[in-house]
């Protein structure tokens, strides 16, 4: 089983844990929106969570269905023990690797 | 009720008759046992409560009908729409099955803001790019795995002389 972590999957865990106990797609997409400057395509979005959740790094819950979104249910996505150690590990590994150098224009 | 003229009479029973200007039906009032000055301030007390009643209707009357235009207006500029089915089909088609319904949900929820902050034109827009945003890759992805499978037919067909 692959247990790293591609970019687009540690934002998507991240817009997930900011948006705990509500993270469901829309959310997700706006926080990433808010908070990268960017707007990843809903089905990319989807897609990483996908994959996430067969890694065990995510799991999935159904809500209720409501009139406002054409009677279709929202799921809300939430990080399991399992896939916070991942996080966790790819950070500290992104941290080896970046102490030491020194980036033009980097503030810390 | 200093505008409002009105004129009080008694009827054979004995029962005040007041005759309000632009009311066509009087008002009756009991006078009985009352001083001259108690039954002048009944019957303004009644006037006014009649008067009183009549604006409201006025007015509930009136603000029905602007709401009925404000109503009309806005359906006019912002008719209730929905995401082009199209366009939702083609998620349903190339998005996960698990998530399909969900994602078209989302895909909705956003859809009803981008109306409700510019309008249905923008919205019907905005989301066909989302959905080329989505759809693109997957196609450009099966593609590339179809030429792939052809190289392997060709070269397959090669070998064996065919």
């Amino acid at each position: 089983m692959d247990t790293t972590l591609k970019q687009t999957e540690q934002v998507v865990m991240l817009a997930i844990m900011r948006k705990h106990p509500d993270a469901y797609g829309v959310s997700i997409f706006e926080e990433l929106a808010k908070r990268l400057d960017n707007e990843v395509a809903m089905a990319t979005i989807y897609a990483t969570l996908e994959k996430l959740e067969k890694k065990g790094f995510v799991k999935s819950r159904q809500g209720a269905a409501t009139a406002e979104r054409g009677g279709r249910a929202k799921m809300f996505f939430e990080i399991t023990g399992k896939g916070q150690a991942a996080l966790n590990a790819s950070f500290k590994a992104l941290d080896r690797l970046r102490s030491g150098t020194k980036l033009a224009g980097a503030m810390a | 009720v200093t505008n409002i003229s009105w004129e009080a009479t008694k009827d054979e029973r004995g029962r005040v008759c007041v005759r309000v200007k632009g009311c066509p039906h009087p008002l009756y009032v009991d006078g009985s046992g009352l001083s001259d000055k108690d039954l002048t301030r009944r019957i303004v007390g009644v006037v006014e409560t009649h008067f009183a009643q009549e604006q409201l209707k006025k007015t509930k009357a009136a603000l029905t009908r602007v709401e009925g235009l404000l109503r009309s207006q806005t359906e006019a500029e912002s008719p209730i729409t929905s995401p082009p089915a199209i366009a939702e089909a083609l998620i349903s088609m190339f998005s996960a099955k698990r998530f399909s319904e969900s994602q078209l949900g989302d895909m909705q929820e956003i859809f009803d803001n981008n109306v409700k902050r510019f309008g249905p034109k923008r919205a019907k827009r905005l989301y066909w790019y989302e959905v080329v945003r989505s759809v693109g890759p997957i196609l450009f992805h099966w593609l590339k795995r179809i030429g792939f499978v052809a190289i392997l037919v060709d070269y397959g067909r090669k070998k064996m002389g065919l």
